[in-house]
């Protein structure tokens, strides 16, 4: 709770910096506020409080706020890189990445329905925003109109859901839900279509198929900087939500939703990455293997079982560190462009040995290959399937994993391509170089020392 | 202890070479490979062949130190006499594989050697784990050095020719990860270790299913007949260093790796599927001898020649007995060490002919009398002469098979005939007849220093074959010993 | 082989009976705008000529398009004035209710209108009153 209000303070801050032309002391509060967060939500590991029935602040909550916390400020650190030059609304961005946390860290913590929806709002229409945060850019505009109304809509499919979800129990609360789904034998249709709606709206949040089609536009559109946070911190509150309230209330009746979203996180994994293949800008194609993974990241949820938390949570822990070192990357070749064809990799080994590095661990990363995080992170996805049995699922994403080496590897082998020009030395400020080493370090650590992230979550 | 030493010196060596002036680099993995390859005569001479009372016979050496405890997952490596055997060839070697690139301009040399002496690393891990998932770790990290020597440093279309390369592997990999991760959940006590993994009993379907996830693994390594397409396009573009990692070190893995986690673990899969694999090997050695009757490039005739050979092991391997398990191991010696010197002889001729196809060579015999009288001696090797090591090695499989069924020895044996078509063919064209271009430089120092050892080894292992059969002999008395107890329980 | 759904589930019948009220509502709703919008259509006398059908503006004739871009200032203003309307909205029930909720109340309303008050100041700040 104290992490809640210390962060919604920290955005009120440093709006107010902003407006009050403090450039300077911005970055710095940032930080620090940021860094203060993280210690606050790290104390309050193992305390397990309730605030009035509506938020339940456990382990679960601890380890998925400080993931995010963390995942914000290696963005912010980039963003202090990217606008060095620039000094118009970098406050209101701050902000509004700041507020997006809040509503990330409501997504992971509710424990009524309400608050689920709070939680949603409060992280998209902040998106919406930033997504729209380049005026004067079209495609920016764009993403921002073509994410608010997808948004919209998913969030339509969600509150219909929980009203019928209401309608049906009465109740708001989780624990309420979950002991009428215990305790009757047969359940009326309404709350069967309660639970399908909300299944097909959390699904149009993290960009599973078949309501995936959004993502590519919108994450090409949006800033650079902008969509690795949205590949990260919103995809990482997203699945976080969706299996708290599944983990929790729906478990018992996997029999009415279990078939669907089988079919959902396969056609996502194989989708994501057969379209990720074609593609030859690199920043739709991170779009299409985020997609990819948000199917990935279905897997543990569709096991539901006592590993399921602990795997999302290390994957989504992977992945983001790889993500924002693969956008840092993206972001230092192509600074403001929204559009960088995959070949402008061309020649980054021989100028830019760090960049490389974060690059070649980023990507590999992400592909799965031992002994990185990434690897981890699927293999707790498999160990998950596999302990409910579901093999099929196991070798679907096998399969995808391997198309996945096929784009993955495309901007490797473009960065060491020897017969181009290469590209100029980037100059990156100590900021953007800590980003690098630190998501080079990271991948390594937490790949070779699993058992580090492995447990947290809890059951 | 020792054995951590052994994956850990190569590892850090690797390190070195990034911080190391490029003009120093040569010099200092040399000097890395050759004190690395004095810690595998020190173990040798540690190591203690007569005991036999250690897990799985005579491991030794053994390191067990927790790593994943949520997952069971431990840091457990030892040597027993086969893994011993894989770490010798490895690191013996290495020094030859590093010297045969002394005369090469190496564009940015410390990366070239920091992949190299990683994947040393890699590849005793490999032969030293005795835990499942580590063992996992090191086979996809030797991989991937592999994947950039050949990337960065290879001939044309090497881009098209990696992808498939590690898109075969990786499919391989992921399988057995998945076979891995399977036998892990059925183990007692929750443990990735090899002790773990021998003592579960699956029933007759599993078995199966886990040798089919485990054995295509293998089968793309080695390469066995429908798994092979990926290798004559590899060996061809890698640079030769990495052909010559890839050849005589890394397809071992994939033998190996039968011996140690397919035959104990499945073996009634095993026993069923034995034709399967014989007809797959047999197949392949016929077919492979068959395409480098027909090749005119030395690199590839090489190549396919290896198919065939390693075709022959595996063969041996899956007849489940003694002499099957010593010849396999002999003839894996054997092969790496040929395989090593075959691809340095094409490298030599490529330095100074800039060709590798043999309709464009000829009477190299006249203007340098000591390769070719090396290369003589290799060919005899490869095509099994007897007092070389290839004799002994192809004499017992060849025999093993016989005893499991004549016609698939009869068929086998045809690689003996073709090899030596193919083999002394390619000689007779390259280094005898009329001399068609001008001078031909003599061995250069460096590269005596490859060969004679090379020659060296080929004579040591075909006069003395006891060195390997007393080493290994109990490894493979035990674990012939295992999988009978196994077939015993299962039905 | 999709997996085992641990449950199988009976799909209960909902008795239509139980929404009938919510039906009739409905149906009065969306009658009486229908029988609103009819009924003055038919009983208002019509009368349709040129100068009947053209639009009035002080007398004088309209000209070009009456889709004309206004400035977005309007805009702006319209909707901070939404904005802190509807705000506001949120005093009657805390108003009428004020004695019970005391003083906790009265200091949730505090901070409830201090944060407009921060609100206020920071679009003052961002000039987001100045015409020009």
């Amino acid at each position: 709770m104290t992490t809640l209000v210390l962060l919604s303070l920290l955005g009120f801050l440093v709006l107010f910096l902003g407006a009050f032309e403090q450039k300077k002391a911005i970055l710095p509060v940032v930080i620090a506020g940021l860094s203060a967060a993280f210690v606050t939500n790290a104390l309050s590991w193992d305390t397990s409080q309730t605030f009035y029935g509506m938020m339940r602040y456990d382990n679960y909550a601890v380890s998925f706020v400080g993931l995010m916390i963390f995942s914000v400020l290696m963005i912010m650190l980039l963003a202090s890189y990217h606008f060095r030059n620039e000094d118009s609304h970098i406050a209101d961005i701050y902000a509004l990445m700041i507020f997006t946390l809040v509503g990330g860290l409501v997504m992971v913590s509710y424990a009524s329905l309400v608050m689920l929806f709070v939680g949603i709002e409060i992280l998209s229409i902040a998106l919406y925003i930033l997504a729209g945060s380049r005026r004067m850019n079209l495609s920016s505009n764009e993403a921002s109109l073509k994410y608010f109304l997808m948004g919209a809509f998913a969030s339509g499919f969600l509150l219909f859901g929980i009203t019928l979800m209401y309608g049906v129990t009465g109740s708001f609360d989780l624990l309420v839900i979950s002991d009428y789904v215990n305790g009757n034998e047969e359940l009326p249709m309404l709350f069967i279509t309660g639970v399908l709606l909300i299944l097909i709206g959390f699904s149009f949040k993290i960009g599973a198929v078949p309501f995936h089609f959004w993502t590519p536009d919108v994450y090409q559109g949006t800033p650079t900087l902008i969509t690795a946070f949205m590949a990260t911190v919103v995809k990482t509150a997203g699945i976080a939500a969706f299996f708290h309230l599944f983990d929790i209330c729906f478990s018992a009746i996997d029999g009415v939703w279990f078939n669907i979203l089988w079919v959902i996180a396969a056609a996502t994994i194989l989708l994501g990455n057969v379209s990720a293949v074609m593609q030859n800008e690199a920043k739709r194609m991170l779009a299409w293997s985020s997609v990819a993974h948000a199917g990935y990241l279905l897997i543990p949820v569709l096991a539901l079982n006592e590993l399921s938390a602990s795997a999302i949570f290390y994957y989504t822990a992977a992945y983001s560190v790889a993500s924002i070192s693969a956008f840092a990357v993206l972001l230092g070749i192509s600074q403001f462009s929204n559009e960088m064809p995959v070949d402008q990799y061309k020649g980054l080994a021989k100028n830019n040995p760090i960049m490389t590095t974060a690059l070649v661990i980023a990507m590999f990363s992400l592909a799965g290959i031992p002994p990185l995080a990434g690897f981890f992170g699927k293999y707790f996805v498999f160990v998950t399937a596999m302990e409910s049995n579901l093999n099929i699922a196991v070798i679907i994403a096998i399969a995808g994993s391997l198309i996945g080496i096929y784009y993955y590897f495309k901007p490797v082998i473009f960065a060491f391509n020897q017969e181009v020009p290469p590209i100029e030395k980037i100059k990156g400020n100590a900021a953007f170089n800590f980003v690098l080493f630190a998501g080079i370090i990271i991948s390594l650590i937490i790949g070779i020392f699993p058992d580090l992230l492995a447990n947290l979550p809890g059951n | 202890m020792i054995t951590a030493i052994l994956i850990a010196f190569p590892f850090l060596a690797a390190l070195l070479m990034l911080v190391v002036p490029a003009s120093k680099t040569k010099p200092v993995a040399l000097a890395a490979t050759l004190v690395q390859a004095c810690i595998t005569a020190w173990v040798i001479y540690l190591f203690d062949i007569y005991e036999k009372e250690s897990l799985l016979a005579n491991m030794q050496f053994i390191l067990r130190e927790e790593w994943i405890n949520s997952l069971g997952i431990s840091f457990f490596i030892g040597l027993d006499g086969i893994s011993l055997l894989m770490v010798i060839l490895t690191n013996f070697l290495l020094p030859l594989i590093v010297l045969s690139t002394w005369n090469k301009e190496i564009a940015r040399p410390g990366l070239f050697y920091f992949l190299m002496l990683f994947m040393q690393s890699a590849l005793v891990g490999v032969f030293v784990s005795l835990d499942a998932f580590l063992y996992y770790i090191f086979w996809e990290l030797a991989l991937i050095p592999i994947y950039f020597i050949v990337l960065l440093w290879g001939g044309e279309n090497r881009i098209k020719i990696t992808f498939k390369f590690f898109i075969y592997t990786l499919f391989g990999s992921l399988l057995m990860l998945a076979g891995i991760i399977w036998l892990y959940l059925q183990t007692s006590d929750g443990s990735f270790g090899i002790d773990s993994f021998y003592a579960v009993m699956l029933d007759s379907t599993a078995q199966r299913w886990i040798f089919w996830a485990f054995f295509i693994a293998y089968a793309i390594k080695i390469p066995l007949l429908p798994f092979h397409s990926w290798q004559p396009d590899t060996y061809t573009t890698a640079p030769n260093a990495g052909t010559m990692l890839l050849s005589g070190i890394m397809l071992k893995m994939g033998i190996y790796s039968i011996l140690r986690w397919v035959l104990p673990i499945v073996p009634f899969a095993v026993d069923a599927y034995t034709d399967v694999v014989l007809y797959m090997a047999v197949g392949g050695i016929i077919y492979a001898s068959w395409i480098a009757l027909s090749q005119n490039d030395l690199k590839r005739l090489f190549a396919w020649s290896s198919i065939a050979h390693v075709g022959l092991i595996t063969a041996g391997l899956f007849t489940l007995s003694r002499t099957g398990f010593q010849g396999a191991l002999i003839q894996m010696i054997a092969h790496g060490v040929n395989v090593v010197g075959l691809f340095f002889v094409a490298e030599v001729i490529l330095q100074r002919r800039n060709t590798s196809l043999i309709s464009a060579l000829g009477g190299i015999r006249t203007k340098a009398p000591v390769f070719a009288s090396v290369f003589m001696i290799i060919t005899f090797a490869s095509i099994a002469l007897p007092l070389t090591n290839g004799f002994i090695g192809e004499f017992l499989l060849l025999n093993s098979l016989y005893e499991y069924s004549y016609m698939f020895a009869a068929f086998a044996g045809l690689t003996v005939i073709f090899g030596a078509v193919y083999m002394l063919r390619a000689y007779k064209n390259t280094m005898l007849g009329e001399d068609s271009t001008e001078g031909f430089a003599d061995l250069s120092m460096s590269e005596k220093l490859v060969f004679f050892p090379i020659v060296g080894l080929i004579l040591f292992f075909g006069i003395y074959p006891q060195f390997i059969f007393n080493l290994t002999d109990e490894s493979v008395k035990y674990l012939l010993e295992e999988i009978a107890n196994h077939m015993a329980l299962n039905y | 082989m999709l997996g085992f759904p641990r449950s199988e589930l009976q799909i209960m019948e909902v008795q239509g009976s139980e929404y009938l009220p919510l039906l009739i509502q409905l149906v009065f709703a969306f009658g009486f705008v229908a029988m609103v919008l009819i009924i003055t259509h038919l009983i208002g006398p019509k009368r349709k000529s040129a100068k009947k059908l053209e639009s009035f503006e002080c007398g004088i004739e309209s000209q070009g398009n009456a889709r004309l871009p206004f400035s977005i200032k309007y805009f702006l203003t319209a909707i901070l004035f939404v904005l802190f309307d509807v705000e506001v909205i949120f005093f009657y029930p805390w108003a009428t209710n004020f004695r019970e909720f005391g003083l906790q109340g009265f200091i949730a309303m505090f901070i409830f209108v201090a944060l407009f008050l921060l609100g206020f100041l920071y679009l003052f700040r961002k000039k987001a009153f100045t015409w020009d």
